[in-house]
């Protein structure tokens, strides 16, 4: 009877919680990009005098259980438990041992129920049962046999539950903060880039993209995403997205998208060194959603296509290789998008004959200041290529090589174009090269990379030969 | 007790008025559709399309007619391929602009559905299986999916499929927020209720593309006839009908980093585990402890994996019969540094499905046959080695060609008493317009090269021979290597170069031979390899 009673109440929750409520009160999100937010959640609770334990349901099922923090009118806290014993058939039985359960099992063939009382005595690879005076294994003859235990143990529970012990002298009802760390939820920027080659422009758009993978839904909350990683210890290099991303010190030079970092400060909130993009509207961000709100919409910003071929030591190419396609363009207030951009995704599309817009090609960038020149490598040039040959190497004394360069440079469009080739490898540890010759002059970009900037006919091509002096 | 009630009662007021604001209009499918097709990415020469794991992607560009109300609403675009890379989405069209994207990737499943009814009231049936009588009985879902299902019955706790029945769970209604398929949606707000014409473009996976070339050689014309097919292929489960069709040749750069970012939410599973089941009369223990009820979202690659193959990729290299030709002919439009090949009419590509049109043809092209191989120039071999042959063509308009060429493989075909035989199979690397394009056409073995030093002064007089067994004179290029800082010159006669080494150009006469003498200078200690260069291949 006591447990039918008991039943019921239960069941009289449940209907409630049918409706797919949450026990969420007034919820903030601060989402930064490396996978971290902070929650902040303001839940109205009607405290006893004295102490009292509250559960808190509906937090982040990844929650940081020792980030949080609860703060409210006239309470002390006694402690915080973080309880991850989760009920499952396999803990039911274990924690039922030298425990009273019921057998119900039911006559196959007169469909009879027959309910015994019995004793687990252990639940070590099979389950051993005294019934009365007879010592059984649970579903030995492989009949069906149900077991019905009375309660479930304390401290099993569904999901991993917070709960703090709090204490207070003024019972009532009142506002109550928790705030927490957790993993699972992200964002990062997605850029979309309509490049006009004719005109030399382009129509830019920004969408902050966030990501819930906390296994929770956040109701109708207040949304700020913070451009940046705080540091989390571990003794991570903490520089620009790009390098964070690979987790370390970038070992090369990887001609990443920035060309040159900007001084210019955008007209957005900020937080220490971090810009904050809030989002205008309270939003839901689901579980297992991926939500994407604009926060930058620009056109008609020049844009300008170039051309790059880095050739990797002194080698020859005998099958043509395709320029780099790049797309340059400016974040600066004067001339440019006008906005610091957080990292990201662009992507880069261009019309096609018929007006279509088509897609070019993509790239990564990281946080990009205000004021920076950004370079986006979409892709290959089908038409401009070079072909390297090594056309002569001496050794001229016993620490001194002669290495001829020949560079052939194509050109497959009706219009002349300018590329950017480097030669890279120069100055490999020791090898302190000298440029004897060229055909054109060079601007030698550091001691390991000199660049040729030249024009390649209309449907033609360039030669361009070089000698160089190495001590290997 | 009484005061999370009313809080409860309060959210459960809020909710559906919140609801009721926001409208959802579905838009079930487009009206006009554009594919464009884009290959895998570092996909080089010689790649095919693998029906079995597509890894091109493609730029799907939808027009949808849709009744816009006024006030907020959230927009659902059904019908998207399954592929789709939600946030590549763009969406424009909309009075009101764009508020929000949103994709849920949350779909309903078994799992899912268990997981959100946790807590909540379910019916428990039983079946005896012997006299078929079931029982129904109120329980509630206490535990699950992922540690196994317990539930709470007026009886009292019990574990679901741990008692031998014939148990399962029955639901009344489907938790908010699970939809069949994983949905994209976007939030609007328009001041006004009409009909707007809305377009929806975005990337998506499981897409490719490859050029397929086939030649046929006239070898007495010396000309070829060079025909390519577009194949490409979709491996969504979405039918793109009457579609306007393109595909994108040359490198296209991806982020490997949104890559990462575009990977789907983990779906949750369901797993039965009971404690252990052991009983005295089985062996061994484990057998009983797990039972998987159900397979759901998260398996299904694995489930995709396990199914009957589909045709092999293979297949595309098998002799395409040469005669019967596309009638239909893609045309190549540039779009900015690559090239786009349009399907000049309406196709529609098909949910896992691959389609071939024409993609280029030209014929009588005029070529050059020559045989070809690299000798390490120091070494002595005195076994005749057999060298390859390629197919030389100048891509110019002068020399009957004169077309971008986008990497792909290919057939080449010669006539044999009247009947096309494969002779060749291979790369094709992109080619642009004026590049020598130079076709790998197998290795023969009627043309054989030597390479000898004289016993009295080895490093002075190099002897390379290459004999001809055809009734015809055929061209050479030996390409001389050696060590670094030595120098090779003809005795007699002039070396030219290849690529920067020293290259021996003959016609050996037919079925005779022809001998040059190569003296090798300085680059000592860099000891010969061991076995002679293979034929350079065409990467």
């Amino acid at each position: 009877m006591f447990r039918l009673a008991a039943f019921s109440s239960l069941a009289c929750v449940s209907s409630l919680a049918l409706a797919q409520s949450s026990a969420q009160g007034d919820v903030s999100v601060t989402i930064y990009n490396d996978n971290l937010a902070l929650v902040q959640d303001i839940r109205t609770i009607n405290l006893p005098n004295g102490r009292s334990k509250q559960e808190f349901p509906d937090v982040s099922a990844q929650i940081q259980p020792q980030t949080v923090t609860l703060s409210g009118a006239d309470i002390g806290i006694i402690e915080q438990n973080f309880d991850y014993d989760l009920l499952s058939p396999d803990k039911l039985m274990e924690k039922a041992v030298g425990q009273m359960i019921t057998l119900v099992r039911t006559n196959p063939a007169t469909g009879a129920e027959t309910r015994e009382q019995a004793k687990v005595l252990a639940a070590n690879g099979g389950i051993v049962l005294q019934i009365g005076n007879r010592i059984e294994v649970l579903r030995d003859d492989d009949l069906p046999a149900r077991v019905v235990f009375d309660k479930v143990p304390d401290n099993l529970r569904a999901r991993p539950t917070l709960s703090v012990t709090l204490e207070t002298g003024a019972g009532g009802s009142r506002p109550v903060s928790l705030s927490y760390l957790t993993p699972g939820m992200g964002w990062n920027a997605d850029y979309v880039a309509l490049f006009d080659e004719r005109l030399g422009k382009i129509d830019v758009q920004g969408w902050v993209t966030l990501r819930n993978n906390t296994g929770t839904t956040f109701n109708n909350a207040r949304t700020l995403l913070i451009a940046g990683q705080p540091a989390q210890g571990g003794g991570r290099y903490g520089g620009g997205g790009r390098a964070v991303y690979r987790g370390g010190m970038p070992m090369q030079d990887d001609a990443g998208s920035m060309e040159n970092a900007g001084t210019e400060s955008a007209d957005r909130e900020r937080l220490g060194d971090y810009y904050v993009y809030p989002i205008k509207e309270r939003t839901t961000i689901a579980n297992a959603q991926t939500k994407q709100v604009s926060f930058l919409d620009v056109s008609s910003v020049p844009a300008r296509k170039a051309y790059e071929y880095r050739v990797g030591w002194l080698q020859t190419l005998s099958d043509p290789q395709s320029f780099s396609t790049v797309l340059k363009f400016s974040s600066s207030a004067k001339g440019g998008l006008g906005d610091a951009l957080p990292a990201g995704t662009v992507r880069v599309y261009m019309r096609d004959a018929r007006g279509q817009p088509q897609f070019i090609g993509e790239n990564g960038i990281g946080h990009t200041p205000m004021g920076s020149d950004l370079a986006i490598k979409t892709g290959d040039a089908f038409d401009v290529r070079v072909k390297t040959v090594v056309e002569k190497r001496e050794r001229i004394s016993s620490s001194r090589w002669r290495t001829t360069m020949r560079y052939t440079l194509t050109n497959a469009r009706p219009a002349a174009v300018t590329a950017d080739l480097v030669q890279q490898g120069l100055d490999w540890v020791w090898m302190d090269t000298k440029i004897i010759a060229e055909s054109e002059k060079s601007t030698r970009v550091s001691a390991d990379a000199t660049q040729w900037q030249t024009t390649i006919p209309a449907n033609g091509e360039k030669q361009i030969t070089a000698t160089f002096e190495t001590k290997w | 007790m009484r005061l999370h009630l009313a809080s409860l009662l309060l959210s459960a007021l809020i909710t559906p008025q919140m609801a009721l604001a926001q409208q959802v209009v579905t838009s079930t499918g487009p009206q006009a559709v554009s594919v464009t097709v884009y290959r895998a990415p570092g996909a080089g020469e010689g790649a095919q399309v693998n029906l079995r794991f597509l890894q091109g992607y493609a730029l799907i560009t939808e027009t949808r007619t849709i009744s816009v109300p006024a006030g907020d609403a959230q927009i659902r675009f059904e019908g998207v391929a399954g592929g789709i890379i939600p946030v590549s989405a763009i969406v424009t069209g909309l009075p009101g602009g764009v508020l929000q994207k949103n994709r849920d990737a949350a779909v309903l499943s078994p799992a899912a559905l268990l997981d959100g009814s946790l807590g909540n009231r379910v019916m428990l049936r039983r079946t005896n299986k012997a006299t078929g009588k079931v029982e129904e009985q109120e329980a509630i879902l206490r535990a699950g999916p992922d540690q196994g299902v317990v539930v709470e019955t007026k009886d009292g706790i019990e574990a679901l499929k741990c008692s031998g029945y014939n148990e399962k769970m029955v639901y009344d209604k489907i938790p908010n927020g699970l939809s069949a398929k994983p949905t994209l949606s976007v939030l609007t707000r328009s001041n006004r209720g009409l009909t707007a014409q809305v377009s929806l473009s975005y990337l998506s996976r499981n897409f490719d593309w490859a050029a397929n070339y086939v030649a046929e050689v006239d070898a007495a014309k010396g000309t070829l006839s060079l025909f390519a097919w577009l194949t490409l292929a979709n491996g969504n489960g979405e039918s793109f009908v009457q579609a306007d069709t393109n595909a994108v040749a040359g490198t296209v750069n991806r982020d490997r980093r949104a890559k990462i970012m575009e990977q789907a939410a983990r779906q949750p599973r369901v797993t039965a585990k009971c404690w252990p089941m052991d009983t005295t009369s089985t062996h061994p223990e484990s057998q009983f402890e797990r039972e998987e009820i159900i397979v759901t979202g998260s398996s299904m690659d694995k489930m995709m994996m396990a199914m009957p193959a589909p045709p092999m990729a293979e297949a595309v290299y098998a002799p395409v019969a040469p005669t019967a030709r596309a009638k239909m002919m893609a045309k190549q439009e540039e779009l900015g540094d690559l090239k786009l090949y349009r399907v000049p009419e309406k196709v529609t590509v098909n949910a896992n499905g691959q389609k071939q049109v024409g993609l280029l043809e030209k014929k009588d092209v005029p070529f050059e046959r020559i045989y070809i191989a690299s000798v390490w120039a120091q070494g002595d071999f005195l076994t005749p080695y057999p060298m390859g042959q390629i197919l030389r063509l100048r891509n110019t308009d002068k020399k009957g060609l004169g077309l971008p060429l986008p990497s792909g493989s290919i057939a080449v075909f010669e006539p044999y008493r009247g009947q096309q035989m494969l002779v060749a199979r291979g790369p094709v690397r992109d080619s642009s317009i004026g590049e020598k394009v130079e076709i790998n056409a197998g290795v023969g073995g009627q043309v054989h090269w030597t390479l000898r030093g004289d016993p009295a002064n080895p490093r002075a007089r190099r002897t390379a021979t290459i004999t001809n067994a055809n009734p015809w004179p055929v061209k050479v290029e030996l390409v001389l290597l050696s060590s670094e800082g030595s120098k090779i010159t003809g005795v007699g006669m002039k070396l030219g170069t290849k690529d920067g080494q020293p290259m021996w150009a003959v016609t050996v006469p037919a079925n005779g031979e022809a001998s040059a003498v190569v003296a090798v200078q300085g680059g000592e200690g860099m000891p010969p390899p061991a076995r002679p260069l293979p034929p350079k291949k065409r990467r």
